[in-house]
């Protein structure tokens, strides 16, 4: 018995660290309606096609808020340069709904989609 | 992301990751490596080194490459370890440098191994003049392993037809003040005899020894916490910190 788990220990060891690693597309997921990053860039999306700046500017806080539990969860098996990127995109997007936009905020809205996606992929 | 916990996290798993991987590839030791054995640990390191702090990469890729670099080496173990040949085509095969006394200039040439090399090895091996060497040979390590001639042999109790007692392993009997039951009754002792050594050496309990062993002969050697002794050899020739 005590050979058998001195062989099973290590591969145990060795499939949690590959799990942990490999978490990323999984743990990016919402898991509610609060760390649904996606869903908060879409609807990001809608307000600033219908003109709806403060609704925009809203639903940016909703994204990042969302962003920050996500962030919580991938940190160990991501690259930090695509989070960074959110980051900056995210930031970026605040501004240009701030001076209403709209061509600027569709274009960093798609660079931070672009980011996300290539998170743990 | 909170950049120091993510190192932490990596770290402890780089670490562990190497550990394993390690005690799987075997005990060779440094001394017994290859040049490309050597190399492969390095770079083995090197990659585990780069999982724990480059956190502008995604860690599952380094791990895989770990996993493939140690999957690679113990791939070229066995392989060396079944088929003779290609041990000889990988590791390459011993040379002799020094043939019945005479160096072997073309082998030396062949290995860019120079002469002033060679009488450094030679050093190394207790050896002062080429009249003593009979046979030099480089070993796939690149150590050199050197007979020397019958006569600058040293003198062994065979030669003297000197009987002899067998030698043996030291069994460890008490490690750190504590008995090892397990290993009383490998050396074929038991306590009460451990405890009248003990005794007739004036120690009162186990508990004061810090090692005692018993070899094939059954002597006892023991070492206790208190060394007891009337004057210390200092070997320091400076007053450093300590």
């Amino acid at each position: 018995m005590r050979r058998i788990l001195a062989y099973l220990f290590p591969v145990v060891l060795i499939a949690m660290f590959s799990a942990v690693f490999l978490s990323g597309s999984y743990l990016k997921r919402p898991f509610g309606a609060a760390d649904d990053f996606a869903g908060h860039l879409d609807a990001v999306e809608m307000a600033i096609m219908a003109d709806d700046w403060s609704r925009a500017g809203h639903e940016l806080e909703q994204a990042k808020q969302a962003w920050q539990v996500v962030t919580g969860r991938i940190q160990f098996s991501v690259e930090r340069e695509e989070i960074r990127g959110v980051n900056h995109s995210l930031a970026r997007l605040g501004g240009r709904i701030q001076a209403a936009d709209s061509g600027g905020a569709l274009a960093e809205l798609a660079e931070a989609r672009e980011h996300w996606e290539r998170i743990a992929q | 992301m909170n950049e120091s916990l993510v190192v932490a996290v990596r770290a402890v798993i780089a670490f562990f990751s190497l550990l394993i991987f390690t005690r799987l590839l075997g005990k060779q030791q440094i001394s017994q490596l290859n040049f490309f054995d050597y190399v492969l640990g390095i770079t083995i390191g090197s990659i585990a080194a780069t999982l724990t702090t480059d956190l502008s990469t995604r860690p599952w890729p380094q791990l895989v490459g770990l996993m493939v670099w140690t999957g690679a080496v113990l791939a070229m173990e066995l392989i060396t370890m079944k088929w003779r040949f290609a041990a000889k085509y990988i590791d390459g095969e011993p040379t002799i440098l020094i043939m019945n006394g005479k160096i072997m200039e073309d082998a030396m040439r062949k290995l860019r191994y120079r002469a002033s090399n060679l009488m450094g090895e030679l050093r190394v091996n207790g050896v002062f003049d080429l009249n003593q060497v009979a046979f030099a040979v480089l070993e796939t390590n690149g150590q050199l392993s050197v007979l020397k001639k019958s006569e600058c042999q040293p003198l062994t109790p065979r030669d003297m037809d000197m009987t002899t007692s067998p030698d043996g392993m030291s069994i460890e009997v008490i490690y750190d003040g504590i008995v090892v039951e397990q290993n009383l009754k490998q050396a074929n002792v038991n306590r009460r005899w451990l405890d009248a050594q003990l005794k007739a050496r004036k120690i009162n309990s186990s508990s004061e020894v810090f090692l005692a062993t018993v070899d094939a002969s059954g002597n006892l050697y023991v070492d206790t916490y208190q060394d007891r002794l009337k004057q210390m050899v200092d070997i320091s020739d400076f007053p450093g910190p300590h």
